[in-house]
């Protein structure tokens, strides 16, 4: 019985992993035509997740998944990671036939104590790493002036284009 | 003690694996050109596709491109989005040059799925979690395998299952959905659909609907490869019918489970046998071959040999399916060589047999009903004669008749409005009724009611049913396989080498007469 309710736990655990379906998955990369996302670290310890519209020399300009504007000054960044695409095809699939191997060691009998928590260890890996996303991290592997690569508008906000109409 | 030990370090190095992958991309996983006339003129671009982000913050997405006659045009196919990024035109797409702002390309080899890997791992996972019967060990290529299998009226006998799902299906990547004539029909608004997992497989239920014919009660449905339906009213049974110059007709007159199959060649797998049917006293107009079929355990055979001789290499081959289009070709038509069940009409006018279709679907569980249309041939004096050519000892044919195809029509879709969870985690409709991310994961034993509800009709009318399903599902790894593995064989055998072929024939020779008993015996409820 304690196992299956350990079972149970793990289970709403592992799918609690979630993934960021905002983000394209590798196959519609090629036809993603929207920003990269960005998640940053402010030095006053705030965070902000946002597809990055625009990137100048002192700011770069967000749009939040609440399609928000926000705008974050280089200064006062700590550490960020722009987020380029998912990882997995069918990350849904997967998580759940990954936690789903955990219920063969209820039939593992007295070897279950052993197998059990092993399982959870590799499953919940599995779902970690479907979860986790393309990224590259700033500052460290790219500088300032490359982010504007990954925005949705490299060349700048267009003239005559209000930010806050942008969804 | 040693083999847990094993398992333990196997499973913690994939843990440590998988944790010290972050997925870090350099950053020049995209380009950036602001120069786009020199870009564009210089022919430095060398990249099949690339995105143009236009100065009003429109963009277009490029493929196989080019520049006009005067150099200060591109153009290509592809598709052109607004600065809110709504798709506003696709196909041939021109733009002048001096509006593009800049060009983007993007290496597409560094954001490749990593989804192989983990197939891989789960496979891993999933085969040394199981410790598997006694009853296999003797003859491990013998067992019971099959996908979803579906019972009309909670029918228990797997002989009489009335259809098998995505049975080609054997990793994420080969997913598909076939559809299946349940031969059942209904005039009732509710029906109930039986789903099962017999095997020792994971079942991965993607989607799951019926097609239903409304017809009157005297009439006939059928559908054919290409997903049309058909009413009729009479159907034509054969006269007489010879293989390979043997009376068979008892075998094919009936849908009764009586079936006509035959004994593989000794050497070769795919040496082909004819048989042969005349009928009589036929309407002159188009007709089609009815035809209930299914196949024998020679494909279960030969899928059992190519997974042990991947041994405990077998979740490196299964990731590869999902990462390399060549070994997906490969083993996601194993049995090509075998080939399917060709049909000919005998031409009274060039006294030459005519090619109709050939017929293939994997699966020895479930008969398949199909109709393959007659196109160019009508009956001469009422006459009419068929010829099926098929590899020796790989179908075996319940009945093949002649049917009136006047009628298309087209099917009602409906969706299951209900699961009742007899054995299993619980799942709801909204895991089986859409093509998408969501799946019903079924486990051996699992079992589960499918309610439809149909819209009411007359008492003279019926709705013929035929199955949906998508998906596809895991071979579990059975302990004995493991000690098969022999890769220099599987490759001789995907490459169709004479020799490793013939050695199969030979093998499957020692077991074919008694592999429908251990098969039938060696399903999971037979072993609980």
């Amino acid at each position: 019985m304690k196992n299956l309710i350990l079972v149970v736990v793990v289970l709403t655990f592992i799918s609690a992993c979630k993934t960021p379906e905002y983000l394209p998955k590798p196959e519609g990369y090629k036809q993603y035509v929207k920003g990269s996302f960005f998640n940053v670290n402010m030095s006053n310890g705030e965070k902000y997740l946002g597809e990055i519209i625009a990137v100048d020399e002192k700011k770069i300009s967000l749009l939040s998944l609440d399609d928000e504007i926000i705008f974050v000054s280089k200064t006062e960044i700590e550490s960020a990671k722009i987020l380029v695409s998912m990882t997995s095809e069918k990350p849904k699939a997967i998580v759940t036939a990954a936690s789903l191997i955990n219920l063969t060691s209820i039939g593992h009998g007295y070897y279950g104590v052993i197998t059990l928590p092993i399982n959870i260890l590799a499953t919940t890996g599995l779902a970690v790493d479907v979860a986790t996303p393309y990224s590259i991290e700033y500052p460290e592997f790219i500088a300032w002036d490359q982010i504007y690569k990954f925005a949705r508008f490299p060349q700048g906000v267009p003239q005559g284009i209000k930010l806050n109409r942008i969804h | 003690m040693k083999k847990f030990l094993f398992y333990a370090f196997l499973c913690l190095g994939l843990v440590a694996c998988l944790y010290s992958c972050k997925h870090h991309l350099s950053h020049n996983v995209r380009q950036s050109y602001t120069d786009v006339n020199a870009v564009l003129h210089k022919d430095s671009l060398h990249v099949p596709f690339f995105k143009a982000h236009f100065k009003d913050g429109n963009v277009a997405v490029l493929e196989g491109w080019s520049l006009n006659n005067t150099q200060d045009s591109v153009f290509g196919s592809g598709r052109l989005y607004d600065l809110y990024r709504h798709n506003i035109e696709n196909g041939i797409l021109s733009f002048a040059i001096d509006d593009i702002a800049i060009i983007e390309t993007n290496d597409l080899e560094q954001v490749k799925s990593k989804d192989g890997s983990r197939v891989a791992a789960l496979t891993i996972l999933t085969a040394v979690n199981l410790a598997l019967d006694a009853a296999c060990a003797l003859n491990p290529k013998a067992c019971f395998g099959s996908c979803p299998t579906f019972y009309v009226d909670g029918s228990d006998i797997i002989h009489g299952a009335n259809a098998e799902g995505f049975s080609n299906a054997i990793s994420p990547a080969l997913e598909y959905g076939d559809i299946d004539a349940l031969q059942h029909s209904t005039s009732k608004e509710h029906f109930q659909l039986t789903m099962k997992n017999e095997a020792f497989e994971t079942h991965m239920v993607n989607q799951v609907y019926l097609h239903a014919v409304l017809k009157n009660r005297d009439e006939h449905a059928f559908h054919d490869s290409n997903g049309n339906y058909y009413k009729s009213k009479d159907i034509f049974s054969a006269s007489e019918a010879k293989a390979d110059g043997i009376d068979v007709l008892g075998d094919v007159l009936r849908m009764d489970n009586n079936e006509y199959f035959s004994a593989t060649d000794s050497f070769d797998l795919t040496s082909k046998e004819e048989l042969i049917l005349e009928f009589d006293n036929l309407p002159d107009e188009e007709l089609g071959i009815v035809i209930n079929h299914k196949q024998t355990l020679l494909t279960t055979f030969l899928l059992y040999s190519g997974i042990s001789y991947m041994g405990d290499e077998v979740g490196d081959y299964f990731a590869k399916i999902e990462t390399d289009k060549r070994i997906k070709k490969k083993l996601g038509s194993p049995f090509k060589k075998l080939g399917g069940i060709k049909m000919f009409a005998w031409n009274y006018k060039t006294s030459r047999w005519d090619f109709i279709e050939e017929l293939y679907e994997t699966g020895p569980i479930a008969n398949n009903l199909k109709l393959s249309p007659i196109r160019k041939n009508l009956p001469r004096d009422g006459k009419m004669r068929i010829k099926l050519e098929m590899s020796k000892g790989l179908w075996r044919v319940d009945y093949v008749g002649l049917t009136s195809i006047n009628d298309r029509i087209e099917p009602l879709n409906v969706f299951p409005s209900e699961i009742e969870v007899i054995t299993g985690s619980d799942y709801t409709i909204n895991d089986i009724i859409r093509d998408d991310e969501d799946y019903l994961v079924s486990f051996p034993g699992d079992e589960f009611n499918l309610m439809f509800d149909f819209p009411k009709i007359d008492k003279n009318q019926k709705y013929e049913l035929f199955l949906s399903v998508k998906g596809y599902y895991l071979e579990w790894m059975r302990k004995s396989w493991l000690d098969g593995k022999d890769l220099p064989r599987l490759r001789k055998m995907l490459l169709h080498d004479r020799n490793t072929w013939r050695e199969l024939a030979i093998e499957f020779k020692t077991m074919e007469k008694e592999m429908e008993t251990v098969f039938w015996n060696s399903k999971y409820s037979v072993l609980q």
